[in-house]
């Protein structure tokens, strides 16, 4: 992830919108125009690490004095600029880029205006010093309000601002109907139900969309559907990864950030105990099961490093939005950290053990710690007899070899080897010998399990515990070849790290998580407001939403951004921050594509059609079927899947089909084995869990089609629909009215109506000529006293209706 | 919609419709199976014959390598030169050079080309078969099958034009290396399940077979349309189009999958013994029914050949499980004329090195470690000159000495004799052009008949 761009360069955009260059570009923009496109075409062989012709471009004295060809841009004078005319050349050997297309008319002229301007921006220095996203986070001056009512708080008056420099006008507000709908997916991720529904469209509060988005933050289903997306990027999983991919039991860390998200825990702590529950002041095992976030990188017993690497990385894409891994191995080509403090982060992590905390309550923890108790007893006598074993070593051979019989070849060997001749293991070999012939050894050890037996199963779950231990560096990142002894810090260029030297000399991880939540931190804010507005509103304000670094240039949304920072810092509380979100007018704006413009200053202008999530859309099916178990918590859930998918493991995995009401849990809850996990999960695109993932893609493929149309869950919620339909009593309008409202959050319209009508009839003609059919189709739902043919049709019409783009996409 | 600016949104809602592209030239094929032979397989003892190293075996690996050389795994200060106890001996008229590790791969030496002198960087195998797979090192960028798809589109009307099929260890970054990096989402490779069922949920439901479910697809699609007329998301004709393909993958995908019409003689070749049963040979003969129904891409990936312990234990096992079915392949598309439009392509992301890998355990058997700096990988149809060895090692098999086929090469050629120039097929993606080969690639027609 080293060289990348972002943004088009602005001449590029006026292009692809047609709009005229004239004014608008007068000015020349360094870090927006001319610094992507040098950055693309001139710095890969004019840049740091080669300098074809002797040339280097990325800075300015270097670019000033040119190359063996003698000075390539004179300030003022494009027209005599070396530069100029070879990217102008039409002849191919000279023209440059050399290796690729010619520069178009637009970014010629961008190079062109900007040495005409005396090639401003460029400098001498590694800019990083004056990098955006690393300066203080300050409050923006909010733009005077317009005069209009559109805006609603202080989000709305900067993207009013952003799109009236291009005489633009937000969309519309999304209908009532359609923002209720949007307001339960993007919250707790289940469609309102039709009471719902109409009750909100009925209230005629002035604030009825304000006071359903507190009922909505309120509700215990917002930890589930905003704690997923933690479990994204804390890559959670319930077994180790690698090949081996063993189980372990972490499921009261997912339920420790469910609860945290629905008691609005003070976002400061949530970082804090996440990174140093462990070494808090007021320790209590809630902080310490906190500590389960770092416990979730993958492990495999030989390569405890990439563990340890992997928590670093982590921290820095989630909290800092920052692409550590680069320093694992040399110092970072574009952000100015070190090798040498990329291994000062690691040293906070490389004294975190994973260690179970036993949550047991205390009956069963005494009833195993007395059968452990009694298990030691054993052990100890048996330690006890095997010591007098190998202390009468030399008389038992002596007696035993009299009696040959029976003994194998081997062990004859072995009594004969002299005893000042015998090897530590031909003692240890004897000595196993004799203690198989000891009676009372051999009781002792037989009666073992049987204490054990019948003991209720600690509930542990994995956590942190400090165990100093050195750190030193990895030459060239391999962890054979340590270099020198490293303590714990934070990288310079970052806010300095203040903690308690007297009791501690080296900061430790909670002082790590203090020091990630510090005002002065210029971009934990950033990026955890960048992420969370991307969660609602699809796209990010900072493109790539997991990179601050020196590569990624100001957004054009810079302002906004920086006023959502100061807002989550002054709040530190997450549900405020996500309602000042959804009450933006920015929010409520409809998604219809009419309204998208395709032009650079449109980013918030409308809404996004957002395909659900793989856990969502069948949270979703299920609700709206009436399928859905509601249960918060506990540990994972095994739902139907497809044979076959565990085979092939290097480790065996089970899958037992969890029975009743477990089947009809929130996705959420569905074990996962991070080698192989749910298919449902796969297909629609679910985090890998190797690594934290700060973003999901949303990919569009047939058999993700197939997967609608036929799998069983689909079909079983389509079949529970069925059912629900034929039971109401009213008309087959009122019925199709009905599912529309269950699954669209809408009435249908005249055309819809007509259409689903006749879907109906023919679906049912089906049916009656083929009884079977019906009744399998109907499956195990089939209502008292209903006609299978009609009720397979409503079936059939369920299903088409949960099939639509509109029912797995969020309007 | 600035798509350019929100892959994203991109990726679902292809709002830039393409139409196949013709390719730029002349091509020499139109289909391409990659046989990508996940872990990296050991070259010194399958196809890079080096006489010179047995006879030093044991000798310490010279100075001037060990200066260089960036072991992933080996510790040792003093690493070893390590011969291999496979015979090799000459194949066909060509005289190609093949170990008696893959005795079916030797049979058909006369229609393949070897390249000794191929190069990668990444020592690491996630990077590595990132590297491989898309020409970057890092996430983020299309798999080569993504580029083809865009530069020449899909031809099958019933099946996706990449389709990937897997065995034993999955490729260590995952869906990455069929991904469609920023291409639009209809390129991305369709994976079938490496265990189980290969397409899930293939089967219309009991009670909708026929009728019922043909009368709801249409109008799930007429719903749609409504729908995509009112909010004029491209992205509803996209699913629209999913829907269509899905439903037609529900005639022809077990037609595909069902290997009844196989002959006994055709599964023996293949060395399949229970077609019902995943396999890496049941993947081969998966691929040649894939191209016979216009799959432009398929790409097999099969782990796992990381030897660094035990190598003569796992190594042949790995063989006996490839060697068979890899080369069956290459006969069936032949007699069945499809290798002249086929390129076949075997390989690994990197390959092995000349020095034993001594296990931590004391005592345990050795292995190799990765090498980048030359490796083997076999091409076959598609315009491949046959009987063709390319490129030499050094007499240890350490360094190419002649032909440096970077992975950008690779890709260069690849593309070629698909008839696309890999320095015109291009996308544009946030602000900058961008190729399968980067800035870099090379085309080796002498690869080529």
């Amino acid at each position: 992830m080293c060289t990348r761009l972002r943004y088009l360069p602005l001449a590029l955009l006026v292009l692809l919108t047609g709009t005229p260059l004239a004014t608008a570009v007068d000015k020349v923009d360094f870090e927006l125009e001319v610094l992507p496109l040098l950055r693309a075409h001139c710095f890969r062989c004019h840049g740091s690490e080669k300098q074809e012709a002797g040339l280097r471009l990325d800075r300015r004295q270097a670019a000033l004095a040119g190359g063996e060809n003698g000075p390539v841009m004179i300030a003022g004078k494009p027209a005599e600029s070396l530069l100029v005319e070879r990217i102008r050349s039409t002849d191919d050997s000279t023209r440059m880029p050399i290796e690729s297309r010619q520069l178009r008319r637009e970014e010629i002229s961008v190079l062109e205006r900007w040495i005409a301007a005396g090639m401003p921006g460029l400098r001498d220095v590694d800019d990083t010093g004056e990098h955006w996203a690393f300066q203080l986070i300050q409050a923006p001056p909010v733009p005077a309000t317009p005069k209009t009512s559109w805006p609603r708080n202080s989000i709305d008056a900067f993207v009013w601002h952003q799109l009236s420099l291009q005489d633009l006008e937000p969309a519309p507000r999304a209908e009532k109907g359609v923002l209720v709908r949007r307001l339960f997916l993007d919250l707790v991720g289940i469609p309102p139900t039709p009471d719902q529904l109409a009750a909100c469209l009925q209230d005629p509060a002035p604030d009825s969309y304000e006071q359903l988005v507190d009922r909505l933050l309120g509700s215990p289903h917002f930890g589930e559907r905003w704690g997923r997306h933690w479990l994204d990027v804390a890559r959670y999983a319930d077994s180790a990864g690698y090949e081996a991919d063993i189980p372990r039991r972490i499921w009261h860390y997912r339920d420790w950030v469910i609860r945290s998200f629905n008691q609005d825990k003070p976002l400061d702590e949530f970082v804090i105990e996440q990174l140093g529950g462990d070494m808090l002041e007021k320790v209590t095992n809630e902080t310490r099961v906190a500590t389960g976030f770092h416990c979730n990188a993958m492990k495999d017993g030989g390569v405890r490093h990439e563990s340890v690497f992997d928590r670093v990385n982590t921290t820095g894409a989630v909290f800092m939005g920052l692409t550590f891994e680069c320093g694992q191995c040399h110092d970072h080509k574009t952000d100015p950290l070190t090798q040498q403090e990329y291994y000062q982060l690691y040293a906070f992590f490389n004294t975190g053990m994973i260690t179970p905390l036993d949550l047991s309550d205390e009956n069963v923890k005494k009833q195993r710690a007395e059968a452990n108790a009694k298990v030691a007893v054993v052990d100890a006598r048996l330690a006890e007899i095997e010591k007098e074993i190998e202390a009468g070593i030399n008389d038992l051979v002596a007696v035993r070899r009299e009696n040959r019989e029976g003994l194998s070849e081997g062990v004859l060997a072995l009594f004969d080897i002299p005893p000042d001749q015998r090897s530590m293991t031909d003692l240890k070999q004897l000595v196993t010998f004799f203690r198989l012939e000891h009676a009372e050894h051999k009781q002792l050890l037989e009666s073992k399990p049987g204490i054990l037996e019948g003991l209720p199963e600690a509930d542990t779950t994995l956590t942190l515990t400090h165990t100093p231990q050195p750190t030193h560096l990895f030459v060239r990142g391999d962890h054979t070849q340590p270099g020198e002894q490293v303590e714990s810090g934070v990288p310079a260029f970052l806010h300095s790290l203040r903690w308690a030297k007297e009791d501690h000399p080296h900061p430790n991880r909670a002082d790590l998580g203090r020091w990630i939540v510090d005002r002065e931190n210029p971009l934990f804010a950033r990026v955890t407001a960048n992420r969370f507005w991307m969660r609602l509103f699809g796209i990010p304000i900072v493109e790539p939403e997991n990179d601050f670094g020196v590569q990624t240039p100001r957004p054009r949304h810079h302002e906004l951004l920086d006023e959502l920072a100061c807002q989550l810092q002054q709040s530190n509380s997450i549900k405020q921050f996500i309602r000042l979100l959804v009450t933006s007018a920015t929010y409520q704006q409809s998604s219809d594509f009419k309204y998208h413009l395709d032009i650079p200053d449109d980013l918030f202008l409308g809404q996004q059609r957002l395909r659900l999530e793989a856990e969502i859309l069948r949270d979703n099916a299920l609700a709206v079927s009436g399928l859905l178990v509601s249960q918060l918590g506990g540990p994972g859930v095994f739902p139907y899947q497809p044979e076959g998918i565990l085979s092939f493991r290097a480790t065996p995995a089970t899958w037992t089909e969890s029975s009743g009401a477990d089947r009809y849990r929130r996705g959420m809850y569905t074990h996962i084995w991070r080698l192989t996990p749910h298919p449902m999960f796969t297909l629609f695109d679910g985090p890998g869990m190797t690594t934290s993932c700060t973003r999901r893609s949303r990919s569009n493929v047939a058999v993700q089609a197939l997967g609608l149309l036929n799998g069983p869950t689909f079909v079983e919620c389509a079949q529970a629909m069925g059912g629900q339909l034929v039971r109401k009593a009213g008309s087959d309008d009122q019925r199709i009215d009905r599912l529309f409202m269950l699954c669209l959050g809408r009435k249908p319209s005249e055309q819809e109506q007509r259409l689903v009508s006749q879907l109906y009839i023919e679906q049912h003609e089906i049916f009656t000529r083929d009884k079977n059919l019906a009744i399998a189709a109907v499956g195990e739902y089939l209502s008292a006293g209903a006609d299978p043919a009609r009720q397979a049709a409503w079936v059939a019409v369920s299903r088409t209706i949960m099939n639509l783009d509109e029912f797995i996409t969020r309007e | 919609m600035p798509a350019l600016l929100a892959a994203d949104i991109a990726a679902q809602a292809p709002a830039r419709v393409y139409q196949a592209q013709a390719p730029h030239f002349r091509p020499r094929a139109r289909n391409v199976i990659f046989m990508f032979q996940i872990g990296a397989p050991s070259q010194l003892d399958m196809f890079d014959p080096k006489p010179e190293l047995n006879k030093r075996e044991g000798d310490p690996l010279p100075q001037s390598f060990l200066d260089r050389v960036k072991f992933a795994q080996i510790q040792d200060k003093q690493p070893r030169l390590m011969g291999t106890p496979y015979k090799f001996s000459q194949h066909g008229e060509s005289g190609q050079w093949v170990s008696e590790l893959m005795p079916h791969t030797a049979g058909i030496a006369d229609q393949l080309s070897f390249v000794h002198t191929c190069q990668a960087e990444d020592t690491n195998h996630m990077f590595g078969e990132l590297h491989m797979s898309t020409g970057w090192r890092r996430f983020g960028r299309p798999s080569i099958g993504s580029w083809v798809l865009y530069g020449l589109g899909n031809e099958s009307e019933n099946l996706p034009g990449f389709m990937v099929l897997r065995s034993g260890m999955h490729p260590r970054s995952k869906g990455a290396n069929f991904g469609n990096g920023f291409l639009p989402a209809t390129m991305q490779g369709t994976p079938l399940q490496s265990s189980g069922a290969p397409i899930l949920n293939l089967e219309t439901p009991a009670g909708f077979e026929g009728e019922s479910q043909a009368s709801t697809v249409d109008a799930i699609k007429r719903l749609n349309a409504l729908r995509q007329s009112e909010t004029t998301d491209p992205g509803i004709e996209a699913r629209i189009s999913s829907y269509e393909l899905a439903f037609r993958m529900q005639s022809s995908a077990p037609e595909l999958l069902d290997l009844s019409g196989e002959t006994a003689e055709t599964l023996r070749m293949y060395g399949i013994e229970d077609p019902g049963k995943p396999s890496y040979a049941r993947n081969c003969l998966l691929a040649r029914r894939l191209i016979e129904r216009g799959v432009r891409f398929v790409e097999l990936f099969h782990g796992d050949w990381d030897h660094h312990t035990n190598i003569y234990k796992r190594l042949p096992a790995e063989c006996r499980q490839t060697d068979q079915p890899s080369a069956a392949l290459v006969t069936d598309l032949a007699r069945r004329g499809l290798l002249d439009d086929t390129l076949v392509i075997w390989g690994g992301e990197f390959g092995r090195s000349s020095v034993a890998q001594k296990s931590q355990a004391p005592g345990e058997p050795v292995g190799r470690d990765h090498h980048v700096d030359a490796f083997t990988m076999w091409f076959a149809g598609g315009g491949v000159a046959g009987g063709r060895s390319i490129g030499e090692t050094d007499e240890i098999g350490f360094d190419a000495v002649t032909d440096h086929w970077h992975i950008h090469d690779l890709h260069a050629t690849f593309l070629h004799a698909l008839g696309l120039d890999h320095k015109r097929l291009t996308y544009q993606h946030q602000g900058r052009d961008y190729r399968l080969t980067d800035i870099h690639g090379t085309v080796k027609t002498e690869l080529f008949a």
